[in-house]
């Protein structure tokens, strides 16, 4: 029951974060292909 | 009402003290939302009420500024009444605030947002700051850096969740004859006040004699880290809250500067589009998340002036690199330049808690950290303003774009050598200072 409780409160703020830098990330996408052909040259 | 008192919240034994950083988190990560506000900017220009950006950037200043002044104002009453009826308290003043907003979008009234989200919702966050704070530090004496760090770095999380939420539900609620501000607002409100509540009915505060197992408090353990307490009227009076006070001003100011900018900078100094300067801005947002704990849980090992010394040097130093990295030409470096940066500009919000701890004890501790957020509210005004002020002038004056920032980051080491004497200068609170008996939390 301990480790079921503890399952859900993580799991109720991980998934939201997890989803935010996902978010952030796929935000991110344009610096990284423009950042990485700059490196390659 | 007394399910909500602090005596209510006491945990019974076998009680995981692993449950309260997901507490804290749930309430940090939904207030975090303010710093993504601006996605509401344009939209609320366009509802028809004839307002303009400038008229509409009041409500997230109003809302910055009350969530330093409810913090210093409302810190005794929070460590008087727990953490359960200051998370409410919060939860129905942040909510409650996007709700009176909504209504404000509907009749077209700025004054009801100024009011809704500005003043209600500004105290909704400084009351949800500093709620979890002196509760984390009992429940985890071993580690109380990592502890603090978790909660801060949900603070940090809420603006990675806050923007692309609010723009997708704009998308969901939008109609031919609406913007969907209203509806967004509603369903904002309904989802933050479930992870609230959630958060607000699973924290609970350590008994009394509680401790880790098999942790035992040293009789003294380091120069720098008292036993003693000290309480928040008298933390006031002593000159290691104005050093702290002007550490975390200082730290805030310069990065501030920088994420605040971040994608303007990064398009005027290399000449990237506004794509790829957004992404910029959203990979400096991660760093500020991860620096609030890999930073904080770093202090607990090596000390939290110590840590303060390397945001200060470290930081200074890369503030200096950054004009060589346009100099070269080289994007990469300064990514990596400004992500280490606002790591450590993340990092100094979640350490100062411990600071604080390790300075004046834990019986006040969450009211000491609410007066010293005024830091923050001052370093909001500083940061982006010099950053904006300079480089606009440094333009105007024909300076090149790609060199207009320069002299902007040599200032902001400057601020940081600041920082870093007061760090120097916190030495531990003299005995006078100390309660005399053991208090009651």
């Amino acid at each position: 029951m301990k480790h079921l409780r503890l399952f859900i409160a993580w799991t109720w703020i991980i998934v939201p974060l997890g989803w935010g830098v996902f978010q952030s990330v796929q935000k991110s996408m344009p610096l990284f292909e423009a950042v990485l052909p700059a490196k390659g040259k | 009402m007394s399910f909500l008192s602090r005596e209510a919240t006491v945990a019974k034994p076998g009680f995981s003290r692993w449950l309260v950083p997901p507490a804290a988190i749930a309430v940090h990560m939904c207030i975090g939302e303010v710093y993504g506000f601006n996605v509401f900017n344009v939209p609320l220009t366009q509802v028809g009420a004839g307002w303009t950006i400038p008229q509409v950037g009041w409500i997230y200043s109003i809302a910055l500024f009350m969530l330093g002044m409810s913090a210093a104002v409302f810190g005794k009453w929070v460590e008087r009444s727990g953490p359960r009826k200051a998370m409410l308290a919060s939860c129905a003043c942040f909510c409650g605030g996007l709700l009176i907003s909504a209504i404000g979008v509907k009749f077209k009234m700025l004054w009801m947002l100024y009011l809704g989200y500005g003043f209600t919702g500004g105290i909704g966050l400084g009351l949800g700051y500093i709620s979890p704070v002196s509760t984390l530090m009992k429940w985890f004496p071993d580690r109380p850096g990592m502890a603090t760090g978790m909660a801060i770095m949900g603070f940090g999380g809420g603006a990675l969740i806050g923007a692309p939420l609010g723009v997708k539900l704009m998308d969901h609620f939008k109609t031919a004859t609406s913007l969907g501000v209203e509806e967004t607002f509603i369903a904002m409100a309904c989802l933050y006040a479930v992870s609230m509540l959630f958060g607000a009915f699973t924290v609970r505060v350590p008994a009394e004699d509680w401790k880790p197992e098999g942790w035992e408090p040293k009789a003294h353990i380091k120069p720098m880290v008292t036993n003693a307490n000290v309480s928040v009227d008298a933390a006031w009076r002593t000159p290691q809250f104005w050093f702290l006070w002007i550490v975390l001003c200082m730290n805030v100011s310069a990065g501030i500067g920088i994420l605040g900018q971040a994608s303007k900078m990064s398009q005027d100094m290399f000449g990237v589009s506004v794509a790829v300067g957004g992404g910029f801005a959203g990979l400096l947002s991660i760093f500020n998340m991860g620096g609030r704990f890999v930073w904080s849980s770093v202090s607990d090992i090596v000390g939290r002036k110590t840590v303060y010394c390397i945001y200060f040097i470290l930081g200074a130093a890369l503030y200096c690199l950054i004009p060589y990295t346009q100099n070269i030409g080289s994007r990469t470096l300064f990514v990596v330049v400004t992500a280490i940066i606002i790591s450590m500009y993340g990092g100094g919000f979640s350490t100062i808690p411990a600071y604080l701890k390790d300075m004046f004890g834990t019986y006040q501790v969450g009211a000491i950290h609410g007066r010293l957020i005024t830091a923050w509210s001052i370093a909001a005004l500083l940061g982006p303003s010099l950053v904006n002020y300079i480089s606009t002038a440094k333009i105007e004056a024909g300076v090149p774009k790609t060199e207009a920032y320069n002299s902007t980051m040599y200032l902001m080491a400057g601020l940081l050598a600041v920082g870093l004497i007061a760090n120097l200068l916190v030495r531990p609170v003299h005995a006078r200072y100390h309660l005399k008996e053991h208090p009651a939390a």
